[in-house]
């Protein structure tokens, strides 16, 4: 009988045919501020539509950092776009699923609603902060024409409220700066005026892609050391999106991993890396140098097409943990451990060891 | 990492000033890229540059290449001086010196095929004729671990890390006794990084190559290198061993690297030393030693007088006062697997290379 019920438990954890997405999401008390269900987006191309986000689902809490890892082409970035609605709706694409932000749907809002909300309750900032920034405009006019729009005060409050922000955002010599124009910035300096913007109106979301990537490794550390103090200061959440682990590991609370277009793992960060459960995850952490580490992992072949993805699950052809089943039936996100959810059929791996 | 041989490259000196301002400039201005660099790399060994953007690492690595005429210095490859040799004099040296860039798209014309590309080069350096050319380019193809069939694509039809492997191809077309990596994996996604890293590895083994790797990725060179050099605003300031430098740097800019390397899963401590500001504009570098605005050891002296390189015991060290200061302490130790099961899981993936069978006796010995 005891052997009857473990057979019973393995194989309800390795197929796991019905979740659904309420049941998927990791378990906690707090009301989430941010619930993406079931998000689908797909962009015309000549070969037909290319799935780039292929149903993606996870909850914020508030005051969370929920970090998403993944390679090119995994879909992280354009996930973060359409939570803000930012993807161009061209001929073709198509956007599907729920992202519901304090009781409302945000892809059901008007263009003019949603704009509002934007910079107010969700602000956004991006890898590159001069393409974001406008170089015909001082920074202090562009901080301040954030806080005019959102709050309607008048300029010289607003230019005040732009001097405080520099500050808050520990910017040397604000007073000057506020006069100057973006170009005579240095990257790590604009991407703190860029964070200024975003915290003009105190919103209790900041969306983060990749907002240290082009930045050296001494100026990476300020910037992520001062959203990890404003989010402990104004008690915001943050989704941070970003292809480097590290950085991930430094403030992230909770981390997915994407592949392919789907959220493959997703558990609390020192669960994610002591004892990661997806094969994918596995080898990426395997295949980042550190110390004492002799040969690096290297996950064979490489990402899939989107426009062909293999049959089953995606990561099927490069597992070197592959059964024969894992090519008949994709594996949803399942939890395998408390507060841990793979999409992999042969998880928990230690099974295989 | 293999047992160093004999000197290969010698660097002696190296100045590499750029003039900005044109002709109708009022005020003309001098930028010291590089500021009198000197280093060597031995034979099958890995010396890696490293430093943040602007500190002339890349500038560094062209001025070898002498993609970049050098201001005043001297470089030296297996004894003969390569700083006085001009025009078509240059070909046998540029052999022996090869380049692996960033963006390999950038190197490779994108109006040839692979087999074009690598098979002038053959021709132009003498190395394959007729119908050899075909059999070497395949060669070198399967080497890097791209099906010999490739040939045939144009740089386009290569996604990223089968790009650089061409890069690396086209390299290794010459039989070059030194390579020199310009941030070689850092465009690259974690996973392709790893295959391009063992891949280096490999051929550096198989063909006895050296490298001059040039990156700001900490976490690659300590796996990379034999010996590191850091630089700071065109000037070496500490070099040493690999392990040395990474387990006791001496300068403080040394140290305050390794503090902030972000290291995935390791505990963030909270006594690391973030630096404050940015590089200084190299226009107008401080006086003094370059790096004292930004030390927080920083005294009187060092605002003054610039340090030199002094020998530590254990390498070189421009700093007035690296033994005064406290020793460095490791802020993030990487996190332990102690029962070793990711260990055992990821060795499933270790050994994956789509490996270069193994090279038949005569690629390698061409040369």
């Amino acid at each position: 009988m005891h052997n009857g019920t473990q057979t019973l438990r393995s194989s309800a954890a390795g197929v796991s045919p019905s979740e659904t997405f309420a049941e998927v999401s990791t378990v906690s008390a707090a009301a989430p501020l941010m619930s993406v269900r079931d998000l689908r987006v797909s962009f015309p191309s000549e070969d037909g539509l290319v799935p780039a986000v292929r149903g993606v689902s996870f909850n914020v809490l508030p005051g969370q950092c929920f970090g998403i890892v993944g390679e090119s082409g995994s879909g992280k970035s354009v996930t973060s776009l359409a939570l803000m609605g930012l993807l161009p709706p061209g001929p073709g694409s198509i956007i599907e699923g729920e992202v519901n932000f304090g009781g409302r749907d945000l892809r059901r809002l008007r263009p003019e609603q949603m704009r509002k909300l934007c910079g107010s309750e969700i602000a956004m900032v991006f890898q590159e902060p001069m393409t974001s920034l406008n170089p015909a405009f001082t920074v202090g006019d562009q901080i301040a024409e954030v806080v005019v729009t959102h709050e309607h005060v008048s300029v010289r409050a607003a230019r005040a409220r732009a001097l405080e922000l520099l500050k808050e955002v520990r910017i040397a010599a604000p007073e000057r700066r506020l006069d100057e124009y973006p170009h005579r910035l240095s990257g790590g300096m604009r991407q703190r005026v860029m964070i200024a913007i975003a915290l003009a109106c105190r919103p209790k979301m900041l969306i983060a892609d990749e907002p240290t990537t082009a930045l050296d490794v001494t100026v990476q550390a300020q910037i992520m050391e001062l959203l990890r103090v404003l989010q402990g200061e104004y008690g915001m959440s943050i989704i941070l999106i970003s292809h480097n682990l590290g950085v991930m590991s430094e403030i992230a609370d909770e981390i997915a991993v994407m592949y392919a277009g789907r959220i493959v793992e997703q558990a609390k960060s020192a669960q994610l890396f002591e004892n990661p459960e997806h094969p994918y995850t596995i080898g990426l952490l395997g295949a980042i140098p550190m110390p004492g580490r002799k040969r690096l992992a290297s996950i064979r072949g490489r990402v899939p097409d989107l426009h062909a993805l293999p049959s089953g699950c995606t990561f099927a052809p490069r597992c070197p943990f592959v059964e024969e089943a894992c090519r008949q039936i994709e594996p949803t996100l399942h939890p395998t451990d408390l507060q841990h959810l793979t999409a992999c059929r042969r998880a928990p791996l230690d099974r295989v060891l | 990492m293999s047992t160093p041989g004999k000197p290969l490259l010698r660097v002696e000196n190296l100045v590499k000033h750029f003039n900005i301002g044109g002709p109708f400039s009022a005020s003309k201005q001098v930028i010291h890229a590089v500021d009198g660099v000197s280093l060597h790399v031995d034979e099958r060994e890995t010396l890696a540059i490293v430093g943040e953007s602007g500190c002339g690492k890349s500038t560094l690595g062209r001025v070898i290449m002498r993609l970049i005429e050098p201001t005043s210095g001297s470089i030296n490859l297996s004894g003969e001086e390569l700083t006085t040799v001009k025009g078509r004099a240059l070909l046998p040296y540029r052999r022996k010196l090869q380049m692996v860039f960033q963006d390999p798209f950038g190197s490779l014309n994108p109006r040839m095929t692979v087999q074009e590309t690598l098979g002038d080069l053959l021709r132009i350096h003498g190395l394959a004729s007729g119908k050899s050319v075909k059999l070497r380019v395949g060669e070198l193809l399967e080497t890097v671990g791209l099906p010999a069939s490739s040939a045939k694509r144009y740089p386009h039809e290569f996604s990223g890390g089968q790009r650089q492997r061409v890069g690396i191809a086209r390299a290794l077309a010459v039989n070059p006794s030194i390579i020199v990596c310009d941030e070689a994996v850092s465009a690259l996604d974690v996973s392709v990084q790893a295959q391009i890293v063992n891949l280096l590895r490999d051929i550096q083994v198989e063909f006895g190559l050296s490298y001059l790797f040039i990156s700001h990725d900490l976490m690659v060179v300590r796996h990379m290198a034999d010996r590191v050099a850091v630089m700071y605003l065109g000037r070496i300031i500490e070099t040493g061993d690999t392990e040395n430098i990474f387990s006791r740097p001496r300068h403080p800019y040394t140290r305050a690297l390794l503090d902030v390397v972000p290291i995935p899963g390791a505990l963030r401590k909270d006594d690391r030393m973030v630096l404050k500001g940015d590089v200084p504009n190299p226009l107008t570098p401080p006086a003094g030693c370059h790096f004292n605005p930004r030390c927080p050891f920083a005294i009187n002296r060092c605002r003054v007088e610039a340090p030199t390189l002094q020998s530590t015991g254990e390498g070189l060290v421009a700093c007035h006062r690296w033994n005064e200061i406290p020793a460095w302490v490791d802020p993030s130790p990487p996190p332990k697997d102690s029962d070793g099961r990711l260990e055992r899981l990821q060795a499933r993936f270790v050994g994956n290379d789509p490996s270069p069978a193994k090279q038949p006796a005569e690629a390698g010995t061409t040369a």
